[in-house]
């Protein structure tokens, strides 16, 4: 199981910044040619993260493109660009609708063949920053099986919901729920929005806190600081690490033996306590992530 | 690649490379660098530039490299830049757009 508890954000157009992305130790990097590059620069900036994908050494750390939408004038260089440079993962912006994800598709595929690479080795991840995109949460989700997580972007859909964000987040509660459900009935992740207080290891603890109730699988993240931050609230406590030992051992004693019947504690266990046990082990790297 | 114009990629900010480039038609490739890593790196720093023009089919060119402690993939980003810039046709329609047809990944990689 990938962990992607972190998503660090980092500038496209900024050549120390890409370079360093992975010491932090955040689960995926994720190198922006959208937002984070003016449109004057877009050019320059996919030559920097080519050359990074190229020429870097992230350790194993995944490396995920943020690229221009297919309705811009980069979108397409975007895709060639970074699948030459041997790109993990494609995120695309304002993702309304499955039409958004299969032309994305249609490009990686290209683009594979063009520089040889395996074809499907290139995963997408759709980032939905609009109330027309939260009503298609599901058929996106199910639109490629290139797709791997679906993330929500909060300041843009609050913009379009007519309104903003606020601490206590009842503004997106119905969107990330939504975001959630369907992921989780795609077999896929759900990444959480940005938290922009960077000043504010508090109110980004609470934020952390909320999206792991609700079920995402971690947070987009623009500081390095908000790493240990988010892997904290996801790590599994002494007890609950225990406990999953517990739980993995008698599962895999009562597969040896031939029994259906798998007890821990006196209780009988069943296998989403068995797939829960394991999550809380790959969260607490005792198993391959 | 046929460079048209004098162009610029990059910064003058640390770790980041500012490279230009002029039309030397007929003239060949020249190259200038300036910076505190080109006492020590300017073979690499030169291999780097060669290859990235080599890549891109520049063979008629004045280049400026101005770094300030940039690592390689740095400068070839921004050289491969500044002459997808510099080459971009006056017919063409401007900017980056224009800039990023038919920039050959393959070779540069």
């Amino acid at each position: 199981m990938k962990l992607r508890r972190s998503m660090l954000f980092v500038p496209g157009n900024a050549p120390s910044m890409l370079r360093d992305a992975h010491i932090y130790g955040p689960d995926s990097v994720m190198f922006d040619l959208e937002d984070a590059v003016s449109p004057r620069e877009k050019d320059a900036a996919r030559h920097l993260v080519f050359r990074a994908l190229r020429d870097y050494d992230y350790a194993g750390v995944e490396r995920i493109v943020r690229i221009n939408g297919l309705d811009t004038p980069h979108g397409l260089e975007d895709i060639a660009a970074v699948v030459a440079g041997g790109v993990d993962a494609v995120r695309l912006p304002k993702t309304d609708g499955p039409n958004d994800i299969i032309a994305v598709e249609r490009a990686v595929e290209a683009a594979e063949k063009r520089f040889g690479r395996p074809a499907g080795s290139v995963k997408l991840i759709a980032a939905i920053e609009s109330a027309r995109g939260i009503l298609s949460v599901r058929e996106i989700a199910t639109a490629s099986a290139r797709l791997v997580a679906i993330a929500i972007g909060a300041e843009d859909f609050v913009t379009d919901l007519h309104t903003t964000r606020s601490p206590d987040g009842v503004e997106l509660l119905a969107a990330r729920s939504m975001i959630v459900l369907a992921a989780r009935a795609a077999g896929i992740m759900a990444i959480d929005t940005v938290f922009t207080g960077v000043d504010d290891p508090e109110g980004f603890l609470r934020e952390v806190r909320l999206a792991k109730q609700l079920g995402f699988d971690g947070k987009s993240v623009i500081h390095p600081s908000q790493i240990a931050l988010a892997h904290s609230v996801y790590a599994p406590t002494p007890e609950e690490i225990a406990k999953a030992r517990r739980v993995i051992a008698a599962a895999a004693d009562a597969e040896a033996k031939g029994s259906g019947v798998i007890s821990v504690d006196g209780k009988m266990i069943d296998k989403p306590i068995v797939e829960r046990a394991e999550r809380v082990l790959a969260l607490a790297g005792e198993v391959e992530a | 690649m046929t460079i048209l114009n004098e162009s610029t990629a990059g910064t003058a900010e640390s770790g980041d490379a500012r490279v230009t480039v002029r039309p030397n038609a007929g003239g060949g490739l020249t190259l200038e660098l300036r910076g505190p890593s080109v006492i020590r790196y300017g073979d690499e720093i030169r291999a780097a530039a060669l290859s990235i023009l080599g890549a891109l089919g520049v063979a008629d060119a004045a280049i400026t490299i101005e770094e300030k402690g940039a690592l390689d993939a740095t400068i070839r980003a921004r050289l491969a830049a500044a002459c997808g810039r510099a080459a971009a046709g006056s017919t063409a329609p401007a900017g980056p757009a224009a800039a990023a047809a038919q920039v050959p990944w393959e070779a540069m990689a």
